[in-house]
């Protein structure tokens, strides 16, 4: 997830983790580059705000299997066309009705888990985190708002989502 | 290239004769249909690369047709036209993995430049 609000950023994804997904959370389009180097991802969650410079168009040329649900403050008939046109897969308006982001983000992963190019789950043992350490996770998280880190942690799917 | 051939749908006649001229007379391959069943019709019957469609229109809107081309042909690039342009339709065209959304009226050679640029992204 790309979310520059920290409020936002912190309570959607402690949502996410409590549903038994594998979440890391960065504040700008250099940690999203840095994660997506770091790691694979099915799914970006993009605050429209970090989303400028093509960066879904680029994203989907070198990542077209991740899916990118936008997340915009204010919605404009623009933005939708170009998340639209760079092939975003979802568009969402702040403020969330969180059953709405569960819908989505389900979606679009059962959708992947129907393709043949795409893994069943996502198997990240090396990633795996007790309930203490994504605790820590978090607290990197305000830690790294201050000092200027982009990303900070990852838990293993426990559920996903149910297709 | 191979001559491209596209299927447009919309219920007013003179939407459907303009763009069958225009289209026609860039030596591409043109079919028309006044509804979503006819459209349906034509797609079973014979090749077809991308669906130019109307949103509005009588007993099954563009949105409608859009999932039932989504269900038989996955890869099929489907392009929305609309008079009536709204976020909420927009967001709907976005999550049917529609290729493009353009409002009406529209400048045809513009259209144009649209459609040919979503066959070309096929073809890559």
């Amino acid at each position: 997830m790309a979310e520059k609000e920290e409020g936002v950023r912190e309570h959607l994804a402690d949502f996410l983790v409590r549903l038994g997904y594998a979440v890391d959370v960065v504040q700008d389009e250099a940690g999203i580059l840095d994660r997506l180097v770091a790691a694979d991802y099915r799914l970006l969650l993009l605050d429209e705000r970090i989303a400028g410079r093509n960066l879904i168009a680029r994203l989907s040329e070198s990542y077209g299997d991740m899916g990118v649900i936008v997340m915009a403050s204010t919605p404009a008939f623009e933005s939708v066309i170009a998340a639209m046109r760079s092939r975003a897969s979802d568009y969402v308006v702040k403020p969330f009705d969180l059953d709405e982001i569960t819908a989505a983000v389900s979606r679009i992963l059962c959708s992947q888990q129907k393709s043949p190019e795409m893994p069943a789950a996502v198997e990240r043992d090396s990633l795996r985190s007790t309930k203490e350490q994504q605790a820590a996770n978090r607290r990197q998280i305000s830690k790294a708002e201050h000092g200027g880190e982009h990303c900070q942690s990852a838990n293993e799917i426990k559920r996903g989502p149910i297709c | 290239m191979e001559t491209p051939s596209i299927l447009v749908v919309d219920d007013e006649l003179l939407i459907r004769d303009l763009l069958y001229d225009f289209f026609n007379g860039q030596g591409w391959q043109i079919t028309v249909a006044e509804n979503g069943e006819k459209a349906l019709e034509i797609l079973r019957a014979k090749k077809v690369d991308l669906v130019l469609t109307d949103l509005r229109m009588p007993e099954m809107d563009g949105m409608a047709l859009t999932t039932l081309v989504r269900e038989s042909y996955p890869d099929m690039p489907v392009v929305i036209m609309t008079g009536y342009p709204s976020v909420e339709s927009a967001v709907a065209a976005l999550r049917s993995k529609v290729a493009d959304y353009v409002t009406k009226p529209f400048n045809i050679n513009e259209l144009f430049k649209t459609v040919e640029s979503h066959l070309t992204k096929e073809k890559d």
